[in-house]
Formats: structure tokens, sequence, C-alpha cells
């Protein structure tokens, strides 16, 4: 299936050049993609610069509330919202870069090819296993917060946590800074991933998969979990704030399928056909590479909503906000600080503070 | 599994990282032939590399009616071809 090229030369026996007679042979063509490419050169960059404005406007507003806020992050949650805008912010930094690149070819040498690309791929795969991890966390204080086992949550636990998924996002971000490398073509230098020659396919196969399970099955299967027991323990819960903490876990859960699944499927199909060797047809190659093209945008404007989606959502958040250009005026009556620590039962409190760290 | 494949594998793993360089759709060969280019209806070739943004390296041949033919760049007839043509490229087979 789809193992024989599509683009074939048929040689049929040559006219005026010699008097050999060949037998019809058809031989593989060079696959043009100069649509694809013309496509990519304005959706690349328009879908890049518009997110990286998002992104920086969105995630830079979260981090300044919470720095205007003088406040140390209370619940593992909000730690490691902040750890996602972070995140989203060193992405959205690193996309002018790639759009200047897709415009007029990469000018700015191999380093800073290793460098920009390096911080993507780490912030990128930072900014997923931070949403998984929020999951767990939004599951762990509902879980808690039952009556009977409140447990007062660790800080250093969380910052051990936020450390590890740092160094696993720069793990998985080694390649990158390993091989970046602005290649030549056509006179054009683009910075691209270049892995040696003594690399075999079997362990570029391998490494695909763990690319697959640790970048996409892992956390998503954790966000699934977490917020199918959250949305089952919600459900059971009575009163509108119950209601709204709902509804924003499903508004999470349909942007993340909306806009990660399908770039995710893409890359798996791809990785499908790298291990299986298998040929493609130029038009079904072509057809794949603008579906990777398309879904690797949804995809990217996931860090352009985080804020929308995780920060903006919450009640405390907006607040914060609000304050922020009233004149920096902030006041941390025991009231706005913590409504919670000093009650920590469910049924005293939860409906209200579980809101705000549902959603910041 | 042992710890350091797993590491060398975590090490890898990020092989195309969602929308960087490698999958800007150059124009790449796909497969390579099998069978023997006939060696007067090629007056130019090239290479494409991973360099060059194609996951798979080839010799591209072009012919006297412009098509670009993708062959393998290990094969001892497709070196040859290679050398008849750096030798001759001056005096004969200009691609029209």
């Amino acid at each position: 299936m789809g193992t024989e090229p599509l683009e074939q030369v048929t040689w049929t026996p040559y006219s005026g050049e010699s008097d050999d007679v060949y037998p019809s042979v058809s031989l593989p063509e060079l696959c043009y993609k100069a649509d694809v490419q013309s496509f990519s050169r304005t959706f690349q960059p328009s879908i890049s610069l518009t997110v990286a404005a998002f992104g920086l406007a969105g995630n830079g507003l979260v981090l300044a509330t919470h720095l205007a806020a003088h406040r140390a992050a209370r619940s593992p949650t909000s730690a490691h919202l902040l750890q996602l805008a972070l995140a989203d912010l060193l992405l959205a930094l690193t996309l002018p870069f790639g759009a200047a690149g897709a415009l007029q070819g990469w000018t700015l040498g191999s380093t800073l090819c290793r460098t920009v690309s390096g911080l993507y791929s780490a912030s990128f795969h930072a900014g997923f296993l931070f949403l998984a991890c929020i999951s767990a966390d939004r599951y762990v204080a509902i879980a808690q917060a039952s009556p009977g086992s409140h447990r007062p949550p660790a800080p250093g636990r969380t910052h051990v946590i936020s450390a590890a998924i740092w160094l696993l996002s720069l793990l998985l971000a080694l390649p990158s800074l390993l091989y970046g490398q602005d290649g030549q073509r056509d006179g054009q230098r683009r910075c691209r991933l270049v892995f040696p020659e003594g690399l075999t396919q079997a362990v570029k196969g391998a490494s695909a998969v763990a690319q697959v399970i640790l970048g996409f099955a892992l956390p998503l299967s954790v966000m699934v979990v977490c917020y199918a027991l959250l949305g089952r323990t919600l459900l059971a819960a009575r009163g509108p704030e119950r209601r709204r903490a709902l509804r924003v876990v499903v508004a999470l859960v349909v942007a993340f399928v909306v806009l990660q699944l399908p770039y995710s499927l893409a890359l798996l199909l791809d990785t499908t056909d790298l291990l299986t060797a298998r040929e493609r047809s130029c038009s079904a190659s072509k057809r794949k590479d603008m579906a990777l093209l398309v879904t690797g945008g949804l995809a990217l404007a996931r860090c352009g909503l985080n804020p929308i989606l995780y920060a903006f959502l919450g009640l405390r958040f907006r607040q914060d906000l609000k304050r922020l250009f009233r004149g920096g005026c902030f006041y941390h009556s025991s009231s706005q600080r913590g409504r919670c620590r000093r009650r920590p039962r469910l049924s005293s409190c939860s409906a209200p503070t579980e809101t705000h760290s549902l959603s910041y | 599994m042992s710890p350091f494949l797993l590491l060398s594998l975590l090490l890898l793993s990020s092989t195309y990282p969602a929308w960087s360089g490698t999958n800007d759709a150059e124009d790449c060969c796909l497969s390579v032939t099998k069978s023997v280019i006939p060696r007067h209806i090629v007056c130019a070739y090239r290479r494409l590399t991973p360099e060059n943004g194609c996951r798979l390296p080839a010799v591209v041949f072009t012919t006297l009616k412009g098509h670009q033919l993708c062959a393998p760049p290990d094969q001892h007839w497709v070196k040859r071809l290679i050398k008849r043509l750096d030798k001759n490229s001056s005096q004969y087979h200009n691609c029209p």
C-alpha cells in the first residue's frame, strides 16, 4: 500500500540521442513542493507572529501580575501556572526568530540556531508537561480537600517537581541544542536539525518513539485521568461555584483536544512512516507536510491561549489584575490572602476557594 | 530496558520539535531508483542531504529532457556517473 511512488518517469526509447534502445523503466523523480512552500512562507510567519504577540502580552501579564502582587505562589497549582507562563513566554520569544528565518533565511549563524531551537524545544515540552502537572495538582487538591485527608502541600516538593520538569525538557531539547545547524539550500540558509550520519535508522526510530511517549502519551494520559477523576468529583458536588469550576475543566480539555491532539496525531503518523521506512507518493507526502504545518500552528496557538484558559478565567487573577491597573495598590489582608488557610475543611470554604485554585 | 538505553533514547527523543526546520517541505527524493540510469541521458547532478532538509540522502540527476531523477548515493554506478559528469561537464552534455 502506497509503496509505489506515483511520480515516475517512464523511459521509452530515446529519440535522436543515441542508437541504444532502453527497456521501458520507471524511475523515481524529485518531489517538487513549491505549493506547500509558498503556503508555508505566508502561514508560518503570520501564525508565529500572532502567537508571539498574544503569548508575550498574555504570559507577560500573568508574570507581571504575580510579581506586582508580591505574593509567593500559595498552592502547587499556582506555582506550576507561573512556570507554565514562563515556559510559554520563552516559547513566544523564540517565535519571531522562526518567522524571520522563514521569510528571509537564517542569517544568525549556527550557534544562535542551536540556542533558539533548543529554547523552543525545551519550552514547548515544558509547557506540555506543566499542563499535565497542573491537572495532577488540581486533582490532588480536590482529593486532599475531602474531609479527613487534608495535608498541607509541601512547598519543597512543588519546586522539586518544577525543577524536574525543566530538566526533562532540557534533555528533550538536547538534539536541537547539539545538532541544530544552518544548512544551505539554493542560496538560502535555514536553521534545521541535522543528525550526524552515524545515527542509524533504528536509533532515529527509537528516539521518535520515545518522543511520542514522553512528549505526548504520558502528559495526555495524566491529563485525561486527572480531569476525568476531577470531573467526576465536581459532578457529584452541588452549587454554582462547582458548576463554574466544571466549566473551566471542560474548556481546558476541549482546548487541549482541539489544539494539541491533531498535531500529536500528525506527528504519530510521520513517526510511523519513519519507523516503517514507508515511501509515500509525492502528493501524499505534500498532504502530510501540510497536515504537520497546519496542526503545528494550532499546537503553537496553545501557548498564546494558555493565559486566557488558565489564568484569566480565575477570579483571583482578575482581582489582582484590576488592582495592578488601578495603580499597583495591593492589599494583603488576611481575608484575601488565604481564606482557606485557617479553615482547611472542604465543607466550610472549599467551593469558592477550589474555583480559585482550579483556575488560579 | 537498561538505564543507559533509556537515557540515550531520552537524549535523542525530540527528533521533530514542532515547527522547527525538519518539516519545512523542501523538494526532496522520496525514493531512489533501483535500476541504472543510462549515462547519455543525464547532463547534470546535485546531492541532496539531510543538511538540505531532505530525510533521504540522494543524488539527483538532471536529464536532457529536464527530468530530475533520484539515485542512491552509495551505489557504484552512481559514483561512476558522477565522476564522468565531473570530467566531461565542460565538453558535452550541457543541460539545455
